[in-house]
């Protein structure tokens, strides 16, 4: 290691940073996609009627439980969601276990609020798919995507420790910036967007970790509990304190009515405060239904008020608050995924992991830069800066335009297509491996304007065609005050003009350069013609 | 290899992991010594151990002599292992 405690951690930051930066910038990009997946879910539904004004909390209920009972009798439970989140459309059912297979047994619905008649929208992922990949990933197995992003997400822990590290005088130079010049422009850049949303990128990376600790971290748990599955159940349910669940009985009972239990519950939470519902053994004579409250600050987990499913009488209530380490880790989990923010501090969250998007992308920028003027004085480019260079185009400008092409075939695929669903990802995928290619029989700064000129065509156009393929355009949904429909399109125009602007500085200071280059060539052609004369 | 290099492969294995293994180890340790009940213990060690994982990667790159580094990471993950080993043995099954 070169002397120095610094020059280690800025050689360590520089690495952490590099190595594992587009998956953290694919993790970045999609996660602050998910902080308005209701509001994707919704645009990518568009058959969705606009979420009805206040229906009543009981009437739902009984309508979804109506539903299930005609649709799953022998469940083993069933569970319902109100649509108490910003935009979400609908009541959710879901049910788990009838018949013996349990595999096949499960299942879930979305109901119309007014008349609980299950909605038919076109198979989709929508926002929720493009949120589970930013964990979740894609076509790769479970299991290994969690461990690729965990070992991500501490590469991104140590980058931001040594980058505070390294960086030193934040405060100074946070007014700091040096425009238009070149490696010193894209430092200041760097810092600037580190240190504007500092507190949020150390929260989202450690509790980042946090939500999979269970696995990356399984010695820890097994040192107590021994190793294997069912150590992790007994973990599990000692840390959420589940009582030993009743087996079933097998003797047919009519379930308990819910409305009074649901009066209960909105009389001890306020009206309107109940989140979800769910029923173990329906209309059996073990039957229990839990009611959970809707959460109104970062903390997860909320009460729980369980309820025997067939007397109807209060069996205990689940606080919140259990033990003070559960309550850290519900409390980080709970500030990660932020659905409990309301509409500004939901704006906030997207534009801090903008701001932590921006900020891989411009260290990704800054590795090149430094080396491609330090080439000023020694000549060719080594092959590592090459990909480097043509990697940060393809997912820095062309990951987006693969987003768009999500949303591009959202609409252009067919109902009836089989595995609809399915090709909408694949377009996504497609689409990026197609910007990954295209640098590589390119110029960098004509690949970089040419992606970016593509970006402005495929989300400026986006509204346009939402609005040749549905009725819900931009005109219609601002006519009616749907807002969430609005703000999609609204949005994706903006991105179309950021993407625009920014296409249109670079080609100017291509062209520039040239005519500076001509300029040059001619002076010096003056002056080698001079001597001759 | 150069020196440069060596000293390089070194470092990283060191904070891959020696880091893993002094986290695991002293946030078993960790969870061993809370007064909780063991759920809220073992959670506790989950908690922490990511800081503690930082925490000695930084410490595997910034320390001056590979053999020091070494050592240490040797010695305090051997001396959390052996603490926890007691420990559960001090317990009972």
């Amino acid at each position: 290691m070169k002397d120095g405690f610094r020059q280690s951690m800025a050689w360590l930051h520089t690495w952490t940073g590099l190595l594992l930066g587009w998956v953290l910038f694919f993790i970045f990009l999609t996660g602050t996609a998910g902080y308005f997946d209701t509001e994707i879910d919704r645009w990518m539904r568009p058959e969705f009627p606009p979420p009805a004004s206040q229906v009543q909390t009981v009437k739902m209920l009984e309508r979804a439980v109506e539903r299930l009972q005609a649709k799953a009798p022998n469940a083993e439970r069933w569970r319902v969601s109100l649509p108490t989140d910003h935009g979400v459309v609908g009541l959710n059912v879901s049910w788990r276990g009838s018949g013996h297979d349990a595999a096949a047994a499960n299942g879930s619905e979305q109901l119309d609020q007014n008349s609980g008649e299950p909605l038919k929208p076109r198979a989709t992922g929508g926002g929720q798919l493009l949120y589970r990949m930013h964990y979740r990933l894609h076509y790769l197995p479970t299991t290994i995507s969690y461990w690729l992003v965990g070992i991500a997400a501490m590469f991104m822990l140590v980058a931001i420790l040594t980058g505070i590290i390294v960086h030193r005088k934040f405060f100074v130079d946070f007014f700091t910036f040096r425009q238009r010049k070149g490696q010193r422009s894209w430092l200041d850049a760097h810092n600037v967007l580190a240190v504007m949303a500092l507190p949020f990128h150390v929260m989202i990376t450690y509790s980042g970790l946090i939500f999979f600790a269970y696995l990356y971290m399984a010695p820890v748990i097994a040192a107590t509990y021994g190793f294997g599955e069912n150590s992790q159940r007994l973990y599990f349910d000692e840390l959420e304190g589940r009582l030993a669940r009743p087996a079933r009985a097998n003797t047919q009972v009519p379930l308990t009515p819910l409305a009074p239990l649901i009066a209960e519950a909105e009389a001890q939470w306020g009206e309107g405060r109940v989140r979800s519902l769910e029923i173990l053994y329906p209309g059996d004579s073990q039957a229990q239904v839990s009611i959970s409250q809707t959460p109104s600050g970062p903390l997860r987990r909320t009460a729980t008020m369980v309820f025997n499913g067939v007397s109807g009488a209060l069996i205990e209530v689940k606080p919140a608050i259990r033990s003070t380490p559960k309550a850290i880790r519900d409390t980080l989990l709970g500030l990660h995924e932020g659905l409990f923010a309301g509409p500004v501090l939901r704006w906030l969250y997207f534009l801090s992991g903008s701001i932590g998007t921006a900020m891989i992308a411009t260290g990704l920028v800054l590795w090149t830069v430094k080396r491609r003027e330090k080439l000023k004085r020694t000549g060719e480019p080594s092959f590592g800066l090459l990909l480097v260079e043509r990697l940060n185009i393809g997912t820095v400008v062309g990951l987006p335009i693969a987003i768009a092409a999500y949303f591009w075939a959202n609409r252009l695929i067919p109902a009836g297509v089989e595995g609809r669903a399915a090709w909408e990802a694949h377009a996504m995928f497609i689409a990026w491996t197609g910007m990954l290619l295209h640098p590589i029989f390119r110029p960098v700064q004509r690949a970089w304007i040419e992606q970016c000129w593509l970006a402005t065509a495929v989300f400026g156009l986006l509204p346009m065609l939402n609005a040749l393929t549905t009725n819900r355009h931009l005109a219609a949904s601002l006519a009616q005050g749907d807002w969430v429909l609005a703000g999609f399109d609204l949005t994706m125009l903006a991105f179309g003009a950021a993407f625009g602007c920014t296409a249109w500085m670079l080609s100017r200071r291509a062209r520039d350069r040239v005519t500076r280059h001509e300029t040059l060539l001619s002076f010096a052609a003056c002056k080698n013609a001079e001597p001759a004369e | 290899m150069t020196r440069h290099a060596t000293s390089v492969c070194q470092r990283v294995s060191a904070a891959i992991f020696g880091g893993y293994a002094l986290a695991a180890v002293f946030s078993t340790f960790f969870s061993y010594i809370l007064p909780t009940s063991r759920a809220e213990a073992a959670m506790s060690g989950l908690l922490l151990s990511f800081a503690v994982y930082a925490a000695t990667i930084l410490c595997a790159f910034g320390a001056r002599s590979i053999s020091r580094m070494w050592t240490g990471m040797i010695l305090l993950t051997a001396g959390f292992g052996l603490l926890a080993i007691l420990l559960k043995l001090a317990r009972g099954p």
